[in-house]
C-alpha cells in the first residue's frame, strides 16, 4: 500500500484537482490569452459569503473551539468557511434532505428547528415519482392512447400555477432563495403519523452521506423558519481533517450509524464473533479518494490519452509496496493495474463489497519471504474505502479463517505452502481493449448498460420502435455509441451505481425507486433546470421541450420560452414485460448488463 | 441475469432436437393417415395453415411490445424452427409432386416463394450485421443522405484548401474529373455489398498516382482526402447493407400475407368439395 510518505495521493487534499505541467509538452511561453492559474477557491461555494459572516460564523459553538492554527496556511478556517459554505434559509415544511437523495453536502443548523423523519415518507410527499406497474389493459391501451405528438403532455397538469403543481401533498414553491423546491404541506398534519426526531440550533445532519457518497437515509424537513450553513463535502473533509472535534464528531457518527454494518456484509469478515465486530470498526480507518463532482474533470479529460487519464486517478496503493492493511471498497470504483513497461495495463476493476490486498497479507502472515502488493489500486471517479490495518486483521480476522473457510470464499490460492498467483481476471476474461474501454470510459459504472453486439444488430430499429411505443411515443435512448470489439455501448440511462446526475436536483424529481433501484424521473417536479442533464457523464439524459396535445409548445408565460423537461430511459420500470428495448431484440443482440457482473458480461461477449 | 442470453449454442441444440422429433412425428403420423386411408391432405392442410398463421403472429408480437409476450428473439426462434416444419409440412400435404390446379399452383409459388425470401433473410441477417460492424463507423440509415452532404461539404473545402495554399490545381482538378461523380454516385439497389469496390478501387488508384505532383502540404491533404474516400466507401457499405436487411422484409411480409388470404381460399374450396357445405 501507498504510504504517505511515498505517495501523495494517500492525502486526499491534495488528490483530484493538481496536476504537475512538467512533461505534458505544453510551451511556457505562447501568444493566447493569459488567465491567471485556476485556484482551489477560484469558485466559491456562494457569492454571498462575506468577511462579515465568516466572522459571526467563528463565534458560535461550533466554530468557536476550531484552533484555527491546525489549518495549514493554504488551507485557512477562514477560507473554509467563506469558500466552502453558504447560508441557506428554509420555511416551514421545506425539504432540506431528502431520503434517497445524494448530496454533497452538510448542514449545520444556525437558527431554528428541523424535523428529520425517522421512517421513511411516502413517495408522493416527496415529489418522488411513484411507479406501478400497469395492467394487462392499461398495456394493450397504449396502443391507441400513444400521442402522435412528440413529448406532449397533459396541459391541465403544466399551465396550473408552480405552486400548484407536482404531486397532492408535496408541492413546489420559490422559496426566499430564488429556487424553487419541494415542501411539504400541513405538516403539523402529516408529522403525527411519522416518527420523527427534532433537531436544534447548533446540531449537524448530512455528513455521513455527504463524506460517504451514500443515499440520504432520512428526510429532514424545517420546522418553523430556519437558518442553515451548508457546508460543501470538500469544507467537510477539511474540517475533519484539521478540526479534531468535528474529526471525532464525525467519525464517531460514521461508526455508529454505517462501519458496523459495513463490515458485518464483507464477506471474508462473516466468520467473525458479532461481538467482535465494534472492536474492528474502532480499528478500522477510512478514506475517500477522487472528487465528489468527477463528471467535470472526466469531461476534460475526454481527450486526453488513455495514460494521461490513468495518471489523473488517486493512487490508493501502490504495486510494490508492503500491504500495511486490507482495502475494502465501500462505494466507488476502482481500477486494479500492474506497470507494464512504462505504462499501466488494467487488470481487473473492483466494486462495492470488493477488497484489496487480502490474497498477499494472507500469504504473507508468518511468512518469512512476504510478498509486496501484485498491483496498484486508483480511484475511479469518487471512492469511499476502509482500511483494517494487516496488524489488526492477523490478530482479529485470521484466526476465524480455517484452510476449509478460504476455499469457500475463492481463496485456495492464498493457503499456506502456496505460491500466490494472479488471479483470473477480468483482463483474461473480457479481453484487454475491452476492458480498458470499459474502465476508461467510466461505463463500469452501469448497473443496467445497454450494451449492443454490432455483429449480431441487423438494424431494424425494432428496440427504438418498443422503446417508443412504451414511453408515449419517444424513444427514451439512441441507438448510437462508441464501439468496442463489435460491441455498441448506446446512448441509454446505465442506472449507475454511482449516480451523479442526482446530485443537485433541487426538487428531487430525478431519484433512485426504492424497490426496484432504477434511476427515473418524476416528471411533473422536474423544473427543467438541466442539471442532471449537465452531470450526467455520459450524456445520456436529453432535455426535451413539451408539447400539448395538439403539438403547441407549452410556454412559461412570464419568458415565452418552452417549457423543458429531462428524459431518459426509465429501465420500462412501469411496464409489464420489463424492458422492452431487451424483448423487442429478435437476434439477442441487445442486452442491459450490471457491468459489475464481469461473469456474465465476458460470457455474453463471447457468445 | 437470463442464461438464455450467453448459451445460444445450448439454445440451438435444443430447437434442433425439438424440430427434428416434430418432423418424424409429423411423417409419421402423415404415413399412418394415408395407411388408414383416412383424408391425410385435410389433416395436413389444416396443420399447414395453422403453423403458416403462427408463422405469421411474430409480425404481429412487433407491434405489442408492452404486452409479456416473451422475447422478440424466442419468437424468432419458433418462427426460424417451426418455418422449416411448415416446408416438410407442406411436401408432406403436396404429397411431393407438382399440384395441377391453377390456384394451387399459385399458392405453392407463393408458399416457395415466402419460404426461400425467409431463408435468404435468415443468411442476410446473419452474414450482413458483422460486415458492416468492420466496414467501419456504424451510421444510422436514415442519416446516410445527411452524411453524404456532410462528406461531399467537407471534401469541396479540403479542395478549396488545397487550392488556396498550394497554389496547385492537381487536387482540384482531381475532384473534378473523378471524385465529384464518385461522391455523387449511389449504389443501385442490385450493388453487391462488401465486394471490391471497383469504383472506390480506381479512384484511390488515381489519386496515388498523382502523388508525383504533389507538394509537401497537397500530400497531407491528399492524405486527408483518402480518409474522406473510405468514409464514403464505408457509408455505401453501410447503404448497401442496411437497405439489403430492409428489402428483404419488404418481399417476405407481403407474400406471407398473400399466402393467408390465398390459403383461407383453398381451404374454403377444399372443404366445400370434401364436406359439401
Amino acid at each position: 500500500m501507498a504510504t504517505p510518505d511515498s505517495a501523495p495521493a494517500r492525502n486526499p487534499v491534495t488528490t483530484g484537482s493538481t496536476a504537475s505541467p512538467a512533461g505534458s509538452g505544453v510551451p511556457e511561453s505562447g501568444s493566447g490569452m493569459r488567465i491567471p492559474r485556476p485556484q482551489r477557491w477560484s469558485v466559491p461555494f456562494s457569492d454571498r459569503m462575506n468577511d462579515q459572516r465568516v466572522e459571526s460564523l467563528l463565534a458560535t459553538p461550533a466554530f468557536s473551539k476550531v484552533d484555527a492554527s491546525r489549518f495549514p496556511p493554504q488551507l485557512p478556517l477562514h477560507g473554509v468557511l467563506k469558500n466552502d459554505t453558504k447560508i441557506r434559509s428554509f420555511e416551514e415544511g421545506d425539504i432540506i434532505v431528502r431520503e434517497g437523495d445524494y448530496g454533497n453536502s452538510a448542514f449545520l443548523i444556525l437558527s431554528g428547528k428541523v424535523k428529520v423523519v425517522l421512517n421513511s415518507l411516502p413517495a408522493r410527499l416527496l415529489g418522488r415519482r411513484t411507479s406501478e406497474k400497469k395492467t394487462l389493459f392499461g398495456s394493450i391501451a397504449q396502443l391507441w392512447r400513444n400521442c402522435k405528438v412528440p413529448e406532449a403532455r397533459s396541459l391541465a397538469a403544466n399551465t396550473l400555477e408552480l405552486e400548484n403543481r407536482a404531486t397532492a401533498q408535496a408541492k413546489i414553491r420559490v422559496g426566499r432563495e430564488s429556487r424553487p423546491h419541494v415542501f411539504v404541506q400541513d405538516l403539523s398534519h402529516v408529522m403525527p403519523a411519522h416518527h420523527s426526531v427534532t433537531l436544534a440550533e447548533g446540531e449537524l445532519f448530512g455528513e455521513i452521506a455527504a463524506i460517504g457518497r451514500t443515499p440520504r437515509t432520512t428526510t429532514v424537513l424545517a420546522e418553523g423558519d430556519v437558518e442553515l450553513l451548508e457546508i460543501r463535502w470538500q469544507g467537510l473533509r477539511e474540517l475533519r481533517l484539521f478540526a479534531p472535534a468535528w474529526k471525532e464528531h464525525i467519525d464517531r457518527v460514521y461508526r455508529q450509524r454505517a462501519l458496523n454494518s459495513h463490515l458485518r456484509e464483507t464477506p471474508v469478515l462473516s466468520y467473525l464473533d458479532p461481538d467482535a465486530i465494534p472492536g474492528l470498526a474502532a480499528q478500522t480507518q477510512f478514506e475517500t479518494f477522487g472528487n465528489f463532482d468527477w463528471t467535470t474533470s472526466f469531461q476534460k479529460l475526454a481527450s486526453a490519452s488513455g495514460r494521461e487519464r490513468v495518471e489523473q486517478e488517486p493512487l490508493i496503493a501502490r504495486e510494490g509496496d508492503y500491504p500495511n492493511g486490507l482495502i475494502l471498497i465501500r462505494s466507488g470504483n476502482v481500477r486494479l493495474s500492474t506497470t507494464y513497461n512504462h505504462g499501466e495495463r488494467t487488470i481487473s476493476y473492483l466494486g462495492k463489497g470488493r477488497c484489496f490486498g487480502l490474497e498477499e497479507i494472507l500469504h504473507n502472515a508468518g511468512n518469512p519471504t512476504p510478498i509486496p502488493l501484485r498491483h496498484s489500486l486508483r480511484a475511479i471517479g469518487y471512492v469511499d474505502i476502509l482500511v483494517i490495518p494487516t496488524a489488526v486483521f492477523e490478530a482479529v480476522v485470521l484466526p476465524t479463517l480455517t484452510a476449509e473457510r478460504l476455499k469457500d470464499l475463492g481463496l485456495a490460492a492464498a493457503l499456506p505452502g502456496k505460491t500466490v498467483e494472479a488471479p483470473v481476471e477480468a483482463d483474461s476474461k473480457l479481453g484487454a481493449d475491452m476492458l480498458e474501454f470499459m474502465v476508461e470510459n467510466r461505463f463500469i459504472n452501469g448497473a443496467a448498460t445497454m450494451l449492443i453486439d454490432m455483429d449480431r444488430c441487423t438494424r431494424c430499429d425494432d428496440c427504438v420502435r418498443a422503446c417508443a411505443s412504451t414511453h408515449d411515443g419517444n424513444p427514451r435512448f439512441i441507438r448510437q455509441g462508441p464501439v468496442v470489439d463489435s460491441i455498441m455501448v448506446a446512448n441509454a440511462c446505465m442506472h449507475c451505481i454511482d449516480p451523479v446526475c442526482m446530485i443537485g436536483c433541487p426538487t428531487g424529481a430525478i431519484s433512485r425507486d426504492s424497490i426496484q433501484g432504477q434511476i427515473v424521473i418524476n416528471d411533473s417536479t422536474c423544473i427543467g433546470c438541466s442539471t442532471c442533464a449537465t452531470s450526467c457523464p455520459y450524456q445520456n439524459i436529453h432535455m426535451v421541450p413539451i408539447r400539448d396535445m395538439g403539438g403547441s409548445f407549452i410556454l412559461d408565460e412570464k419568458t415565452r420560452t418552452p417549457i423543458i423537461k429531462a428524459t431518459k430511459c426509465d429501465f420500462c420500470i412501469e411496464q409489464l414485460g420489463g424492458p422492452a428495448c431487451v424483448n423487442a431484440c429478435p437476434h439477442d443482440a441487445l442486452a442491459r448488463v450490471d457491468m459489475s457482473d464481469v461473469d456474465f458480461l465476458s460470457e455474453w461477449t463471447r457468445r | 441475469m437470463d442464461k438464455a442470453l450467453t448459451n445460444l449454442g445450448g439454445r440451438r441444440v435444443f430447437w434442433c432436437l425439438v424440430s427434428a422429433c416434430a418432423a418424424v412425428a409429423l411423417i409419421l403420423a402423415a404415413s399412418v393417415l394415408c395407411v388408414a386411408l383416412l383424408p391425410a391432405a385435410l389433416w395436413t392442410g389444416t396443420l399447414l395453415y395453422a403453423l403458416v398463421v403462427a408463422l405469421a403472429l411474430f409480425n404481429a408480437r412487433k407491434k405489442l411490445p408492452f404486452l409479456p409476450l416473451t422475447r422478440a428473439s424466442t419468437w424468432l426462434q419458433f418462427h426460424v424452427y417451426v418455418g422449416w416444419l411448415a416446408v416438410l409440412l407442406f411436401f408432406l400435404h403436396a404429397g411431393f409432386h407438382w399440384p395441377h390446379g391453377r390456384l394451387t399452383q399459385v399458392l405453392a409459388v407463393v408458399f416457395m416463394f415466402v419460404a426461400i425470401s425467409g431463408v435468404v433473410g435468415l443468411a442476410l441477417t446473419r452474414w450482413i450485421p458483422g460486415r458492416l460492424t468492420r466496414s467501419g463507423e456504424a451510421l444510422t440509415y436514415e442519416r446516410i443522405p445527411e452524411i453524404r452532404g456532410d462528406i461531399r461539404v467537407k471534401v469541396e473545402a479540403l479542395i478549396t484548401a488545397a487550392d488556396r495554399e498550394s497554389e496547385s490545381s492537381t487536387l482540384g482538378d482531381f475532384y473534378l474529373n473523378h471524385l465529384l461523380e464518385y461522391i455523387n454516385w449511389r449504389p443501385g439497389i442490385l450493388a453487391t455489398p462488401f465486394g471490391d469496390q471497383p469504383r472506390h478501387r480506381e479512384i484511390v488508384g488515381t489519386l496515388s498516382t498523382l502523388d508525383r505532383y504533389f507538394n509537401p502540404r497537397e500530400r497531407e491533404l491528399a492524405a486527408e482526402l483518402r480518409e474522406w474516400i473510405d468514409a464514403k466507401r464505408n457509408l455505401d457499405n453501410q447503404l448497401v447493407g442496411q437497405r439489403l436487411l430492409k428489402l428483404w422484409l419488404f418481399l417476405h411480409i407481403p407474400a406471407s400475407c398473400s399466402l393467408i388470404l390465398l390459403g383461407l381460399v383453398h381451404g374454403l374450396i377444399a372443404l366445400r368439395y370434401t364436406r359439401g357445405f
